[in-house]
């Protein structure tokens, strides 16, 4: 009797439907399913799972379908930014940038994510007649649609899709001939000397061996055209490196950087053929199997910009506890020190998969 | 009639919501509550505690981390069933969310 009152009064007739356990068993894949779903912010993630999942399948319109049903704000930039980092990786990334330029404030996250996508284009390599032009016009393209975005994304956006642009055009490859990044003008100069740096340091310090102590000054020989460049067969698929962590101390914010694979900067050298040492340190860096002594020829390099890289780069491989690395913490050289400590507090080491 | 009413609230949760036969109209009810509590972990858990159902508690963390991933993301840590784990991962697994301050709220 207690038990039926108790019953009566609470209303313990449960509903033949169980709301919530249907509310959140609605499969976000379609957006159509997303609108019968009864609770706005189930319906708002519901949106932007299909905005992804419609982005993963290559669908720029379903993507951007999907987040315009959502209300301006926080969700809407979120829906944009994962409509983005799926269009990159399915190597939209016109497509994805123009997602990311209405991402608000995850627009800087989505254009690195999204620019990193760029897949390469298989019939272009350093000796293919219309490689420059077709940088050339990559980066008009992507200037179009970043200009759109928020100050300060369209710079940095740009930044890594031209990186990744000339990765992809000299990394892997099996060719060496800098006549290309030679050429490359204005915004293109470093990143074509990044990229041919990569791919000299792999010719001429293969990973399943100690890298020559000479390695620099061979990719600064081959750039001058003193020593033939080498070629070999293709990377294929594999093309991982070591990851080098973001640091740009204050003292430094003038000098011009550029982005590097996975998310790093590199120092600009003052002078194209100083920067093809920078660039040369920064490969051997990326090259897994280096040591950290590869850098320490360069640490009392006479040029500031080389010092400095090679410092940040022997401290990130050398980690924490390392005498010589104590050594340079107390030096007089106050950017260098700064290098040093950032390099060791910042310092995530890891393989980044720039694909 | 006194007595009831107390056995009712103390097994459940809200007493008020928990008396709607309407499964949404009481799912939106908890939830109006629930935000009232926000940015008061421990009364926030004590609360989803009264709910018996787990996925009606599951319905409300999730609700409640989606509106305002900033303050609310732990929620998601304590969800239960699978269907709102997956759901969950929307929200945890994109910390940038977690340092969002602003107003915008689904």
């Amino acid at each position: 009797m207690i038990a039926l009152l108790l019953a009566l009064a609470c209303g313990a007739d449960e509903p033949s439907v169980n709301v919530a356990q249907e509310a959140l068993a609605v499969d976000p894949a379609q957006l159509s399913d997303c609108e019968a779903i009864e609770f706005a912010e189930l319906r708002t993630t519901c949106q932007v799972a299909s905005a992804a999942h419609s982005a993963a399948m290559g669908d720029d319109q379903g993507a951007w379908d999907a987040c315009m049903t959502i209300e301006e704000g926080l969700w809407r930039e979120e829906c944009h930014f994962r409509a983005g980092e799926e269009l990159g990786r399915a190597g939209r990334v016109i497509k994805a940038l123009s997602h990311c330029v209405r991402a608000g404030q995850f627009s800087r996250n989505c254009v690195t994510h999204a620019g990193w996508g760029l897949p390469p284009t298989r019939s272009l390599d350093p000796l293919s007649e219309d490689a420059l032009e077709e940088m050339m016009t990559l980066q008009q393209k992507v200037a179009q649609v970043l200009n759109e975005g928020r100050p300060g994304v369209a710079g940095e956006g740009m930044d890594v899709v031209l990186s990744r642009a000339w990765f992809n055009l000299y990394y892997g490859t099996g060719v060496t001939d800098p006549g290309v990044a030679r050429e490359a003008p204005g915004d293109h100069a470093a990143h074509a000397r990044t990229a041919f740096a990569l791919e000299a340091v792999r010719q001429v310090a293969p990973w399943e061996s100690p890298a020559p102590a000479n390695t620099v000054q061979q990719v600064v020989d081959i750039w001058r055209g003193k020593k033939k460049a080498p070629t070999s067969a293709p990377l294929g698929e594999r093309r991982l490196g070591r990851y080098v962590t973001p640091i740009v101390p204050e003292d430094v914010r003038d000098i011009p950087h550029v982005a590097t694979f996975g998310g790093g900067f590199r120092m600009v050298g003052a002078s194209p053929e100083e920067d093809v040492v920078i660039a040369a340190l920064e490969a051997l860096f990326f090259r897994e199997t280096t040591q950290a002594e590869a850098f320490v020829p360069f640490l009392k390099d006479r040029r500031d910009r080389v010092r400095w890289t090679a410092g940040k780069l022997f401290a990130l491989a050398s980690g924490q506890g390392n005498d010589d690395v104590n050594a340079l913490l107390e030096g007089s050289d106050e950017i260098l020190s700064t290098y040093v400590w950032q390099a060791l507090v910042k310092n995530r080491p890891g393989t980044v998969d720039p694909r | 009639m006194m007595w009831l009413m107390f056995a009712c609230f103390s097994s459940g949760g809200s007493g008020d919501c928990f008396s709607i036969d309407d499964g949404v109209q009481r799912e939106e009810c908890l939830f109006q509550e629930a935000v009232l509590l926000e940015g008061d972990r421990g009364a926030l858990a004590d609360y989803m505690q009264r709910i018996e159902d787990p996925s009606s508690q599951d319905l409300l963390r999730l609700r409640l981390a989606v509106r305002n991933p900033a303050e609310n993301q732990w929620l998601c840590d304590e969800v239960s069933t699978r269907s709102a784990q997956d759901r969950c991962r929307q929200v945890v697994g994109r910390p940038h969310l977690r340092q969002n301050k602003r107003e915008d709220r689904p």
